[in-house]
């Protein structure tokens, strides 16, 4: 039925991708441009968020992973939940507890599934906000977001997602506070 | 005619309803759960969608693909590998085996989903086939009659057991 795509189609394109330890990424550079119709699509469902800032027009190239982890080059989609636990791992990442910190700016937040274990990971976006607010409420935490690869880069609520049963988690390179300078 | 549960991938309205593209594993979590999918899912086992249909459904789609451009109706089709997921015919294997097997960027999510679906396959319990040899002797008792021995409920002639119990009256056995 699709046989013969696969000679009027061109080859993905890939280029070099590793975490900080040197282990590969599978990845993808995808289309570009991107048509019309996914443009359009976009528009309708950002209209349903009005809170949403589009920082940057509908784009191909990379998806979430892409953005965050991949300089805006590529996208990773084979393995994905692998993928990120991979970069995790060799990049020094880990969960933000909010018992004794806060996410900072850079932060990144990913969305999953299910966190214990991890399993099924939707989305990963970067932290650019993070304003404290009055009456003991959390910091409001603003994400710039690459929903998927055809899409522009949403700045938005951590909240404000288009997922449905994800749970938010922070992961940050910063390295652990010790109590000692949290005294000082 | 094509089937208009067929026609509503298609749209622009199940696109924007399935969402964004998401990491083929959850992409295909998301269609199971869609009203429409599970819909056609059960019009699939119920052959109130036909092979023939969804051949010529894919078929008219197929017009609008491109090179280099991310195929409309990517989505769509993802839908339907998911929908087929469970369905035993061989079209849905040739169907989920030849898409999955596109690996192109303009069916990123497509086949990646299909690929997917066909992992869930495998792990689907299999009836299991086996042949036993018999002797000839005993072929040729079974055919023998020229009668097809058929296994079937028959009722019983022998008199309606006496079962006592059933005549006790009800009693209550909670102590107080």
């Amino acid at each position: 039925m699709f046989e013969d795509l696969r000679l009027a189609l061109p080859e993905p394109r890939s280029i070099a991708l590793q975490t900080h330890l040197g282990n590969d990424i599978e990845n993808e550079v995808a289309v570009d441009p991107v048509p019309q119709h996914a443009i359009d699509k976009f528009n309708r469902l950002a209209g349903r968020h009005p809170h949403w800032n589009v920082r940057k027009s509908p784009i191909g190239v990379y998806n979430c992973f892409g953005h965050v982890w991949a300089s805006r080059r590529t996208a990773v989609y084979e393995n994905f939940d692998e993928a990120v636990l991979k970069v995790r791992h060799d990049d020094r990442y880990r969960t933000v507890d909010w018992e004794s910190e806060i996410p900072a700016v850079d932060d990144v937040a990913c969305y999953w599934e299910s966190l214990d274990p991890y399993r099924g990971c939707n989305h990963v976006g970067r932290v650019i906000s993070v304003q404290p607010r009055a009456n003991g409420l959390p910091p409001l935490i603003l994400i710039l977001s690459k929903w998927d690869d055809t899409t522009g880069e949403v700045v938005h609520e951590a909240l404000d997602h288009p997922f449905k049963d994800v749970r938010l988690e922070y992961w940050t390179d910063r390295r652990p506070q010790s109590p000692r300078r949290i005294l000082v | 005619m094509t089937s208009p549960a067929l026609l509503y991938l298609a749209t622009d309205q199940f696109s924007d309803q399935a969402g964004f593209v998401l990491p083929p594993g959850p992409m295909r979590r998301r269609l199971l759960r869609d009203s429409h999918v599970q819909m056609l899912e059960s019009m699939l086992r119920y052959d109130l969608v036909t092979a023939s249909e969804i051949r010529e459904f894919v078929s008219a789609l197929m017009v609008d693909s491109r090179p280099g451009e991310i195929f409309r109706h990517d989505i769509a089709l993802a839908a339907l590998a998911v929908a087929m997921e469970h369905w035993r015919r061989p079209f849905a294997e040739e169907y989920l085996r030849d898409l999955a097997g596109t690996r192109r960027a303009e069916f990123r999510c497509s086949f990646r989903v299909a690929l997917e679906c066909l992992e869930v396959r495998k792990s689907f319990p299999h009836t299991q086939v086996r042949t036993a040899p018999y002797a000839s002797g005993m072929t040729a008792l079974a055919t023998a009659s020229g009668v097809p021995r058929v296994m079937s409920a028959r009722p019983s002639l022998a008199p309606e057991p006496d079962v006592p119990w059933v005549r006790y009256p009800e009693v209550a056995h909670a102590s107080t």
